[in-house]
């Protein structure tokens, strides 16, 4: 228990310096009072655009010292209040646009993790069971290719290949669309972000496949007579997967940030796409509460990866 | 007017934008080719050039009723909201779907009734008598009246924004006075001729006042809007599409004719190259672009019908004539002397649209031929900075205007963007043989920003092209120079502001044309701008989109099909 404690403890002491340093970083950057009164907010000689920035600054809070904005902002966000946009009417709220927004976007990393982990698995345990042989080296060069690929280009022959060449699939996300168009539209951009994680999963676990197949109790099930099939799903992968579920959770911090780039190309409103837009805003309560959602979502990832240890290996609770 | 594709048979006649807010040009980008320009809002727009519609239907098809029409927008907006929302040329062409105008432009630019029924002015035009059309409701079934019009009207001029291009024009109070519920008269401070035109787009949307008085309780609502046009809202999702369905209960259903669409789905697609492939892969049947790159493959695909409009806006370098160095005219002068207009041209219009030497183009009737925007001389250029240093080395403050004989000074604009920091080179290329050249790229908000405060030297800037050329007075005046200041440049010259006078008030059309002309000149003569391309806008469709061109007005006018890239859906209808 006591491990469980002190990891949730780091938890939330990480997302708290976060936290700080976002708030601090985003106050010192720029000026959000063009988002609230336009070029008001820079007339500074003139008394009525006075008093119009004085009356915005109390209402959103500006008017006071940074780390009293910054306990006002924790406070509200621990109870689920993220905040008002720096827009002139402070509408949408911050929550509904996170509300509105996060759901595609774990949609689009679920999708894309979920095929990088089937699709790397069988990939890895083929490459493994014929290490060395010229399928092998072909598979090697395809993951490296993949890996070496930045997002924005996989995206783009993607799109070139299967929408505009093939007709098969959609250029763009339509959020209004029926359920089943909008997975489908999320095929594409599901494929840019994963498969270069396939391809990263598929030369870790490939590599821990092989030295696992070289180990003493492989050997025993071999002239016991197990079939190869069965020593590599059965004997082999488990004690494999280690450094590959710790992979799975990392990689999820850059499933998304590679979300920004398909979100982008193929037109998705997520909270990538949201991120960026906010930051050249000046919106920095939307980019508080995406920065903190995020970092949440990869520090519980990596809280479930190390929890998960403790299954697969108890060992590692002392 | 160029036009391209299957009904390149066929002429078509576009008319400018009409826009009013001062946030319109928040929806273009600072830089420079006709791609990523800074747009400045105008308040009307020019007329490009006359003729019939590109893409009406052929004479043995019927219009059929039904279907959706996709339509790809080169930006979303924050709201609808005609008395507060920033309604550049994409939130202009929602709108058109959703709010119907109190006039419209016919395809000879005249300024027609539409909401309106009729407008009167007074012997010296000094007051203008309007009654509205009887019988209209807006979506929420208010009915359409004078207080709904007076009410919008106050709305917006109080706007700490829109209001800054309404205030200056009308007096604190008793701008508009009620007469009865369907009459009203405009008090403008100024005699125009051609008052109507300012009531054609932005300030022209008639909002209802139930949703006005909703939006002050709710700022939310400002994503429904209620009018009273063809379409009313159905669905919005920021960024994504916006949809809006057919309004059953259209007032002009008699008057002017059915709505054939069931529905419109408006789609912001900023990057150009997106929304092109979508239009060739048939997830969009419309779309508007001033992206010249384009342009070349709409034409090649067989699929698309495209119109092109040359006439709209202008892109040109603005000056800020009211800080040092920029306020003496030798430095401008030298700044338009070095700066190498053919070389910007070729490199950033891939072969598209015209260069500019002023804000008409020579097929229209304003066009000045004895104005030629001076460039492509760096030697003059040279010898101008020379004079000027040996003279003012520091300004007033000891600040240093000129180092090594060079003057200091500084390029903004908006990004980031790949295409404006190019063009950003290509000037440095051009000016740094005279001129010291310091960068500043500020993100679009910061850029505006500084330059409607004042806070600049030279900025990539586009703007002007009115359908009524006086109703670019909004950028031209000394009343619109302060703290924030509509004349960007700060140019105040009470010649040109009497000159703008006698624009709005002509003794006849052939005096008119002459006055402007002489505008043209003076233009030109302030070097506060440096004339580069006329911005081009493409309308490109499908096959299937037909009679966006058969609109008309109540009284049975011909209404041009677009403007300066805005469209407009009444009349259109897609074929099998």
């Amino acid at each position: 228990m006591r491990y469980y404690v002190q990891r949730v403890a780091l938890a939330i002491l990480l997302l708290l310096a976060v936290s700080m340093l976002t708030f601090g970083a985003l106050n010192i950057l720029g000026d959000p009072l063009f988002n609230i009164l336009g070029p008001v907010a820079g007339d500074v000689n003139n008394p009525d655009s006075i008093k119009m920035i004085a009356l915005a600054k109390k209402e959103f809070s500006l008017d006071r010292s940074l780390p009293v904005r910054y306990f006002i902002w924790l406070s509200d966000f621990v109870r689920g209040d993220f905040g008002v946009t720096f827009s002139s009417t402070g509408q949408p709220p911050v929550s509904g646009v996170v509300s509105e927004r996060l759901p595609r976007t774990i949609s689009l990393v679920f999708l894309a993790q979920m095929f990088a982990v089937v699709v790397s698995i069988p990939w890895a345990i083929i490459a493994a069971a014929r290490a060395g042989k010229i399928s092998d080296r072909i598979s090697t060069i395809n993951a490296f290719f993949l890996v070496a690929m930045p997002n924005f280009a996989i995206a783009v022959i993607l799109k070139f290949v299967f929408s505009l060449k093939l007709g098969w699939t959609p250029i763009t996300y339509v959020a209004d669309d029926p359920l089943r168009s909008r997975l489908f539209q999320l095929l594409l951009p599901a494929l840019t972000i994963g498969l270069p994680v396939a391809a990263v999963y598929q030369r870790l676990l490939r590599s821990d496949l092989i030295t696992t197949l070289q180990q003493d109790f492989i050997l025993l099930a071999r002239t016991k007579g197990l079939s190869k099939t069965r020593i590599l799903f059965v004997h082999a992968l488990r004690p494999s997967l280690f450094s590959f579920i710790t992979v799975v959770g990392l990689n999820t911090g850059a499933l998304i940030g590679g979300s920004i780039v398909a979100e982008t190309v193929f037109r998705i409103p997520g909270i990538g796409s949201t991120l960026v837009e906010s930051i050249f805003r000046n919106d920095f309560p939307v980019v508080l509460a995406i920065v903190m959602i995020v970092a949440s979502g990869f520090v519980v990832i990596n809280l479930l990866v190390d929890f998960a240890y403790t299954l697969i290996d108890p060992r590692v609770r002392r | 007017m160029k036009i391209y594709g299957q009904s390149s048979r066929r002429t078509r006649r576009i008319l400018g934008v009409t826009l009013v807010s001062l946030l319109s040009f928040a929806a273009a980008c600072g830089g420079g080719s006709s791609s990523d320009e800074t747009s400045a809002p105008t308040e009307t727009e020019a007329p490009t050039d006359s003729g019939a519609p590109a893409t009406d239907a052929p004479a043995e098809e019927t219009p059929v009723a039904g279907g959706t029409l996709r339509v790809g927008l080169e930006a979303d907006v924050d709201g609808l909201n005609p008395t507060a929302s920033a309604l550049a040329v994409a939130g202009l062409t929602m709108a058109s779907a959703v709010f119907d105008p109190l006039f419209t432009f016919d395809v000879d630019g005249n300024a027609v009734p539409y909401l309106a029924e009729s407008i009167e002015p007074s012997a010296d035009f000094m007051v203008w008598t309007m009654t509205l059309r009887a019988g209209v409701v807006f979506h929420d079934g208010t009915p359409l009246t004078t207080d709904a019009v007076i009410k919008q009207f106050e709305i917006t001029r109080n706007d700490p924004l829109v209001g800054l291009a309404v205030k200056p024009y009308y007096p604190e109070t008793d701008a508009v006075v009620k007469i009865d519920d369907l009459t009203m008269e405009f008090h403008p401070l100024d005699a125009s001729q051609y008052f109507p035109t300012a009531l054609t787009a932005q300030l022209g949307y008639i909002a209802s006042p139930t949703w006005l008085d909703a939006l002050a309780a709710d700022p939310t609502l400002e994503q429904a809007p209620v009018g009273t046009g063809p379409f009313q809202f159905d669905s919005r999702t920021e960024d994504s599409v916006t949809r809006f369905v057919r309004n059953d209960n259209w007032w002009g259903t008699d008057i002017i004719g059915p709505t054939y669409l069931d529905a419109i789905e408006f789609f912001p697609v900023p990057d150009p190259d997106t929304r092109t492939e979508m239009i060739q892969n048939g997830e969009l049947d419309l779309l508007h672009t001033t992206d010249t790159n384009q342009f070349q493959t709409y034409r090649d695909d067989p699929k698309l019908t495209t119109s092109i409009d040359e006439n709209g806006e202008e892109y040109f370098l603005m000056i800020n004539t009211a800080k040092a160095p920029f306020d003496d005219i030798r430095v401008r002068q030298a700044l338009a002397l070095a700066t190498d207009r053919q070389g910007y041209y070729d490199l950033f219009n891939a072969g598209e649209g015209i260069m500019a030497d002023q804000m008409f183009t020579p097929d229209s009737q304003y066009f000045n031929p004895d104005v030629k925007q001076d460039g492509n001389d760096p030697a003059a250029a040279a010898a101008l900075v020379a004079e000027y240093c040996g003279e003012n080395p520091v300004d007033a403050d000891g600040k240093a205007q000129c180092t090594d004989g060079k003057v200091n000074m500084e390029y903004q604009w908006s990004g980031p963007s790949v295409i404006a920091t190019r063009i950003a080179d290509f000037y440095n290329e051009n000016w740094k043989a005279s001129f010291n050249v310091t960068f500043d790229e500020q993100n679009q908000q910061m850029h505006i920003q500084e330059a409607a405060l004042g806070v600049y030297n030279v900025v990539g800037w586009r703007q002007f092209g009115a359908e009524n050329p006086g109703d670019d007075r909004v950028w031209l005046e000394c009343r619109n120079i302060g703290g924030i200041s509509l004349n960007w440049p700060r140019y105040c010259d009470e010649a040109r502001d009497a000159l703008i006078k006698e624009i709005a008030n002509p003794a006849s059309p052939d005096e008119r044309v002459g006055l402007i002309q002489e505008l043209v000149q003076n233009l030109h003569d302030s070097y506060a701008y440096i004339f580069m391309t006329h911005s081009s806008w493409a309308i490109v469709n499908t096959d299937k989109v037909q009679g966006n061109c058969d609109r008309k007005s109540p009284d049975g006018n011909a209404l041009v099909c677009s403007t300066n890239g805005r469209m407009y859906f009444q009349s259109t209808w897609l074929s099998s």
